[in-house]
């Protein structure tokens, strides 16, 4: 795998915007398996494909861009190691950016058209990269996997960016992911056809429904709720 | 000195058949029932001041297949046919085969409502029902 690549992360989060987002995008650019992260830490299982044991978090690539995607919830108790892992291995790879891409949770969702992306940043002169492609977040918590993937991020000065659609909280949403890859595309020019996504939308929350509600009992115990609340400190 | 109320022997028939599905969605979380063809689907509650709002993802189904309907006043049960026969083998799950035809699930409410007044849609295959909340006295 070479130095210097872009790293995507699609961690099982908020109306499950990441795996569905990273997996359309490793299926559409026909990326290769090259490694996966295993810890004690994780359920003890296998996913079969083909017939074929796989980890359930597998590392993909394709020329310089490579990409992080978990197939089963991520326990709380496995947060933090998990983000050290994935950032002190983007480290040794001297990845130029991170990207971990996400679901932000709001409450009238069924009524917007086309979710809106945010983004989290670790550094200001990433808003130039970023464009018109999300808007930054000014203020606010992030809680799970994404919020200490940036810290760590800051701590081995890597450019670190959590991209956020508007979706569902614990309902599977891939129109969110069709969203946040738009903005992916805008920040890092892979241009992908996010018509599947949109078309088979309802066969693909049917799919990810038991990884949701997995997932859903994860968000709880890290006190996903936070997320709705507003810090007292200005910055 | 209070005296432990008795119970009713309907509260303790309401508690087992709640006690042995909650063991049921414990042991088989696809919530898929064979003999009735249904799935149990995605849901949530959020209590509001005025009223009790629950959600339930329901993708592959038609707004008119969709029946709702409350028990007593504190119980809501949605039933909702799929536009098609959904097998197991369609999503790509191969080692088990099945089908099914239907959502179905029962829904204990946080608190009493006022099920005439009950309201719901269904919009981007997400059904939201409105309850009111029970006014007492």
């Amino acid at each position: 795998m070479p130095l210097g690549l872009t790293l995507i992360n699609g961690l099982p989060d908020v109306g499950l915007v990441g795996v569905l987002a990273v997996s359309h995008l490793v299926s559409s650019l026909k990326m290769e398996e090259a490694g996966s992260i295993e810890s004690e830490l994780l359920p003890p299982l296998v996913v079969l494909h083909r017939g074929l044991p796989k980890s359930p978090i597998r590392i993909f690539f394709k020329e310089s861009l490579a990409a992080i995607v978990s197939e089963t919830a991520v326990p709380s108790e496995a947060v933090y190691s998990l983000a050290d892992a994935i950032v002190k291995w983007a480290n040794s790879k001297k990845a130029k950016i991170v990207i971990s891409v996400g679901g932000m949770a709001v409450q009238n969702r069924q009524n917007i058209e086309r979710p809106k992306v945010f983004a989290a940043l670790t550094d200001e002169n990433l808003i130039e990269i970023l464009g018109n492609s999300a808007e930054v977040l000014q203020e606010g918590y992030m809680v799970g996997p994404y919020a200490l993937i940036l810290r760590k991020c800051l701590d081995f000065k890597i450019s670190g960016v959590t991209l956020l659609a508007q979706s569902f909280y614990n309902y599977p949403d891939p129109e969110a992911a069709a969203a946040v890859l738009g903005s992916l595309e805008k920040i890092t020019g892979i241009t992908l056809d996010v018509s599947e996504l949109l078309q088979k939308g309802e066969e693909i929350r049917l799919k990810a429904k038991d990884i949701m509600r997995r997932t859903q009992e994860e968000m709880s115990k890290m006190s996903k709720s936070h997320e709705y609340e507003v810090p007292p400190l200005y910055g | 000195m209070l005296k432990p109320r008795r119970r009713r022997a309907l509260d303790i028939v309401n508690d087992s058949g709640r006690h042995a599905r909650k063991l049921k969605n414990e042991t088989f979380r696809s919530g898929w029932d064979e003999v009735a063809r249904s799935i149990e689907p995605l849901s949530s509650v959020t209590v509001g001041a005025e009223e009790i709002t629950v959600t339930v993802d329901l993708p592959l189904v038609d707004d008119k297949h969709v029946k709702v309907q409350v028990h007593g006043i504190d119980t809501v049960e949605v039933y909702a046919k799929t536009k098609r026969t959904v097998r197991f083998d369609d999503l790509g799950i191969k080692h088990r085969s099945g089908e099914f035809t239907c959502y179905h699930t029962l829904m204990e409410l946080p608190e009493p409502v006022d099920g005439a007044k009950v309201i719901h849609h269904l919009k981007r295959g997400i059904l939201e029902i409105r309850l009111p909340k029970l006014r007492q006295g």
